[in-house]
């Protein structure tokens, strides 16, 4: 299967790997915020978050915008659908030998 | 760009807060489960001020690992500041913060190293960390891991 050479999965299905990076990226569903508001949830430090934040920049699954003095963080969809689409992929093979499967038993 | 000289991984642990700092700093819990999952603890001393130190012992068959450090900040059920040495190693001292909070009915234990001279030193030391948290997570609910 061809891999899109413009994200990286290593580095996006690391980034997944953690409770955190997933939490940060649960809070950015909707609308961007400001990075520095993204510890608030989790009673952690904003260095702490920061570094976090870092992982999922580097697996480009998040965007940053300056605006005034505020950085803002916002989801970077097309990471994702990277990742979805690998993972749709395994997801149709399965799908498609339990159909096997099913139409086997049914005999 | 992540900076080569640090990491930083948490973990989700199906308990209260309150229990899993205690897990962290009283040296009978340590000793369950404060080692990657193909070693095990031999000792664990833990003089949980400012200041105070802390000495894990950990073995797999004869070989022997000590790690030990310094408390640098502690607040109960917040958070761990201590500086990181495996003695037998000829390594460099490292910073680890650890920080509790509640999160989904449980504790988002995060970890953060920092001061690493190699590239391949923070790596090692992130599988350790993976490890060692998937040990805390088996002994503070086992079978709770999400």
């Amino acid at each position: 299967m061809v891999e899109s050479s413009a994200y990286d999965l290593n580095l996006i299905f690391h980034a997944l790997s953690d409770p955190t990076r997933r939490a940060i990226l649960k809070t950015l569903t909707r609308h961007e915020r400001p990075i520095t508001s993204l510890a608030k949830p989790f009673e952690m430090s904003l260095a702490a978050v920061s570094k976090h934040v870092k992982v999922l920049e580097r697996a480009r699954l998040v965007h940053r915008t300056r605006r005034g003095s505020y950085s803002y963080l916002s989801l970077n969809g097309k990471a994702m659908g990277t990742a979805g689409q690998w993972l749709d992929h395994y997801r149709a093979v399965w799908e498609e030998r339990l159909e096997n499967l099913a139409q086997l038993l049914e005999k | 760009m992540m900076r080569d000289d640090e990491l930083c991984v948490s973990k989700w642990i199906r308990a209260k807060r309150e229990a899993v700092f205690a897990a962290f700093t009283e040296p009978e819990l340590l000793r369950k489960w404060f080692c990657p999952r193909d070693l095990q603890v031999i000792s664990a001393e833990a003089d949980v001020r400012v200041g105070g130190a802390f000495r894990i012992r950990m073995n797999k068959g004869s070989e022997v690992h000590t790690v030990c450090g310094n408390y640098r900040e502690v607040i109960p059920g917040q958070r761990l500041v201590f500086s990181h040495q495996w003695q037998e190693l000829d390594a460099v001292t490292t910073r680890v913060t650890v920080e509790f909070s509640d999160c989904d009915g449980g504790t988002l234990v995060s970890i953060t190293q920092e001061g690493f001279d190699t590239r391949q030193s923070k790596q090692s030391h992130e599988t350790g960390w993976l490890s060692v948290l998937e040990n805390l997570c088996e002994v503070m609910s086992p079978g709770g891991a999400r």
